[in-house]
């Protein structure tokens, strides 16, 4: 999730985005937030330019569009290691994902430079980007990993022992890793057979996106957005429309859309656990996975087939669905916000909580990133002191506020302003205790990609039924694991 | 033993000398590593922890146990078997039309040949485009003439057609080859078959087509050899055709776009199951050798070579 934009080149569009966006944050800062950056400096000179010459379209962008404002910027403050290293030593620190640059903040790598000038004899190299799991795999087996790695859920490199137990550093105390304090399912995900293994930072989880016009367009109310999944159908229903060669115009909801359907997302709405860790079974055939996928089954033939609705994601050719303006509902995570704030500035939306099936528990999985210590790092105490801090509350607060996520301690995100004023973001905070770490399957990616997926999609094509799928998925996966669980 | 002079003694060193980068690059980044994923396919290895010996047990749940081996087996050769024939088909024919006497020949061998250079990542993309369901211009001309229009990346009936029509897209790289093979045709041929009354057509059966099989030949190993490989092109349009669900959609819908390669890749770095891969590697270079052994050997009947 990449939210950087290129903005070189300013349109008629891209100003009055501006404008908006300034509109936003001078009232913020007006409420006695601290001191504007650079950005809003230079945001203020572009609205006051631009009012005087596009008052009517302004006000228009403002009342149609919901605008993300600029968030105030508070900087983490790195301590000072002491005694300091005598020597200059060099903390390596890759990362899977791409920088993260919003609103003019690089939210990963300022800290980093913050750190490198309290403690100029530690200096920690951050690398984006460099973290995939082909380099991570030959590091680690040759001996030459980075000291430390920000990447995805971190369960198989745990299950692999690719990645060392942060125990023996917890056990020193003087860190914020403390389970009470932690959304459970956070810690669940972090915490391996009672042992932490990776710090999970800035966690998010998915949402539901309601398209306004379009919801009055169909005689409802944005305002009341559905919230089981009953009324998320009805209210489809009168979203959706086809054209004369049956092909969707309008597409009402779709559970299948971008991050709608993976990892299993509906059959644990439905309160599937889908892995037994005690026993370590796979239950993707338990009774709830049934019935989320038999209602996957039923909402595709109610709306025109699965492949009409894929065909509708493909016709998109590549384009935000919820950005086309041609979807009511939209499932995804909270970074579609800064999404449609640079690109879609004048749809107009509204955010709620996840739809929760008749039964179910609502909620969705959790997304993010985890930093881990892979084995055979060299420098692993100095490391520690700056990951303890780099994951710790104040960096989380300040990367969450920029980049459009939160921290990990309910504590901190009930004291964040930012968060609790947000209208698009409540709904997300408002979620993250209800929901759940990907399945801790030690093979995790082989379960979903050649068992869970292929048989999900084989039962929506009409090829087997839903028990029958989900039967044929739980042997395949778990026979995987049965050949891992034998090799440990 | 072979008994060298000083002097040859001398010309060996140096020869040896001066090809050394390629003799150590041959041992240590090909010899060494096909041994290795050899010992490796015996194995259960994820590359994190010490290889443990199998034996034949990857070999056999390849074979016996995997629900997607014969998937990606009869994608691949369901690719192989179209893509090549077509693809010589087409270069055949447009070498014959680029090598006609006509103005600006120049310019259209330049216009074929162009495609051929663009990097394939940005030609799938391209036809990412093209076979959009409702705004490519596949689907627009079909409807133009009254079709319905397919689901080119969304149905699993036409996911593969689609790739091997794509594959097309740099046949302008082959047609130079044919083109040198054509030029190198004696003209005298020619003249003498029309003083005998051969038409165009048979001029082209019984002259040009037979000269040209050395060509063929050539284009028809390295096509089998390229499409048992095939990846990238797949890889791309499996993962923006928005035709299957979520994660693993880069196999396209239900898996359609699942070839050998890709499944191979997934094993290794997702599944972190090296040595199984390394057995699907080996599986796939007996395949691909059995495969030219027998082209090879079909070659003494059909390939004529002119001096021959």
């Amino acid at each position: 999730m990449d939210l950087r934009m290129a903005r070189n080149k300013k349109t008629r569009r891209e100003f009055l985005r501006l404008a908006g966006l300034a509109v936003s944050s001078a009232a913020l800062s007006a409420c006695g937030g601290p001191t504007p950056s650079p950005v809003v400096v230079e945001q203020e000179k572009v609205v006051k330019e631009t009012v005087e010459k596009q008052v009517t379209e302004i006000v228009q962008v403002v009342v149609t569009a919901t605008p993300y404002p600029v968030p105030p910027v508070v900087l983490p403050v790195a301590p000072v290691v002491t005694p300091a290293p005598e020597q200059p030593i060099d903390i390596v620190y890759w990362d899977l994902y791409s920088r993260l640059v919003w609103h003019g903040q690089d939210v990963k790598q300022v800290p980093v430079d913050l750190w490198n000038q309290a403690n100029p004899n530690i200096r920690v190299h951050y690398l984006p980007g460099a973290g995939a799991k082909e380099k991570v795999l030959t590091a680690v087996a040759s001996g030459t990993p980075p000291d430390l790695l920000l990447t995805d859920p971190p369960t198989e490199y745990v299950y692999r022992k690719a990645v060392d137990s942060l125990q023996p550093y917890l056990e020193k105390g003087d860190h914020p890793y403390i389970e009470k304090d932690i959304y459970p399912g956070v810690w669940k995900g972090m915490a391996f057979k009672g042992e932490v293994y990776a710090i999970h930072r800035v966690p998010n989880n998915a949402g539901m996106y309601i398209n306004a016009d379009l919801f009055q367009q169909a005689g409802l109310d944005p305002d009341n957005p559905p919230r089981t999944l009953a009324e998320v159908e009805e209210c489809a229903a009168k979203i959706h429309k086809v054209d004369s060669n049956g092909d969707i115009e309008i597409l009402g909801f779709s559970p299948w859309l971008n991050i709608a359907g993976i990892w299993g997302t509906w059959a644990e709405a439905f309160g599937a656990e889908l892995w037994d860790e005690a026993n370590n079974r796979v239950t993707f055939d338990e009774e709830k996975s049934v019935k989320a996928l038999e209602w996957q089954v039923e909402y595709a033939r109610k709306f025109g087939g699965y492949e009409k609705i894929l065909a509708f994601n493909d016709a998109l050719a590549g384009m935000d669905p919820f950005g086309s303006g041609r979807v009511g509902i939209y499932i995804t995570g909270p970074w579609q916000i800064g999404i449609m704030q640079d690109n879609y500035p004048a749809i107009n939306y509204r955010t709620s909580t996840m739809p929760v099936p008749e039964g179910g528990r609502g909620g969705s999985w959790l997304g993010g990133s985890w930093m881990v210590m892979p084995r055979g790092g060299k420098n692993r105490d100095i490391a520690w002191e700056f990951m303890k801090w780099y994951c710790g509350k104040e960096c989380q607060d300040y990367e969450g506020t920029q980049g459009i996520g939160f921290t990990i301690w309910p504590e901190v995100n009930e004291k964040n302003e930012w968060f609790n004023t947000l209208e698009q973001l409540k709904p997300f905070l408002r979620d993250l205790p209800h929901c759940w770490p990907i399945p801790l399957i030690p093979t995790v990616n082989h379960a979903f990609f050649t068992a869970f997926n292929p048989m999900v999609d084989e039962c929506l094509r009409g090829k087997r039924t839903p028990m029958d799928a989900m039967r044929e998925a739980t042997r395949i996966a778990q026979e995987e694991v049965d050949r891992f669980i034998s090799n440990l | 033993m072979l008994q060298l002079s000083h002097m040859e003694r001398a010309r060996l060193k140096w020869g040896l000398i001066f090809i050394s980068p390629w003799i150590l690059g041959f041992l240590l980044f090909l010899l060494y590593p096909m041994l290795a994923s050899m010992y490796y396919s015996f194995t259960d290895y994820d590359v994190l922890r010490p290889p443990r010996w199998v034996g034949l047990g990857n070999y056999v749940r390849f074979f016996t146990k995997d629900n997607l081996a014969f998937t990606c087996i009869y994608n691949t050769l369901y690719f192989a078997t179209f893509s090549v024939p077509l693809n010589i088909l087409v270069a055949v024919v447009l070498s014959l039309l680029l090598n006609a006497r006509v103005k600006g020949l120049a310019v259209f061998r330049a216009i074929f040949f162009i495609p051929s250079i663009v990097p394939v990542v940005s030609t799938a993309i391209l036809w990412v485009w093209l076979f959009n369901t409702r705004n490519g211009l596949f689907n627009m001309a079909l409807r133009a003439i009254g079709f319905q229009g397919v689901g080119w990346l969304t149905d699993p009936a036409w996911a593969k057609p689609s790739m091997i029509i794509m594959t097309l897209w740099g046949v302008g790289g082959t047609v130079i080859i044919y083109l040198a093979g054509l030029q190198d045709i004696p003209g005298q041929l020619y003249e003498a078959a029309t003083i005998d009354g051969a038409g165009a057509w048979q001029q082209i059966t019984k002259i040009t087509i037979p000269l040209l099989t050395p060509q063929i030949f050539f284009h028809l190993v390295m096509g089998v050899i390229g499409a048992f490989q095939v990846f990238t092109q797949a890889f791309i349009m499996g993962s923006l055709g928005g035709g299957a669900l979520g994660m693993g959609s880069e196999a396209g819908p239900a898996n359609a776009l699942l070839f050998y390669s890709f499944y191979l890749y997934l094993n290794a770095f997702r599944f972190f199951r090296m040595g199984y891969a390394s057995a699907m590697a080996w599986v796939l270079f007996a395949i691909t050798l059995m495969c030219t052994l027998v082209i090879l050997r079909s070659s003494r009947r059909w390939v004529f070579y002119g001096g021959a």
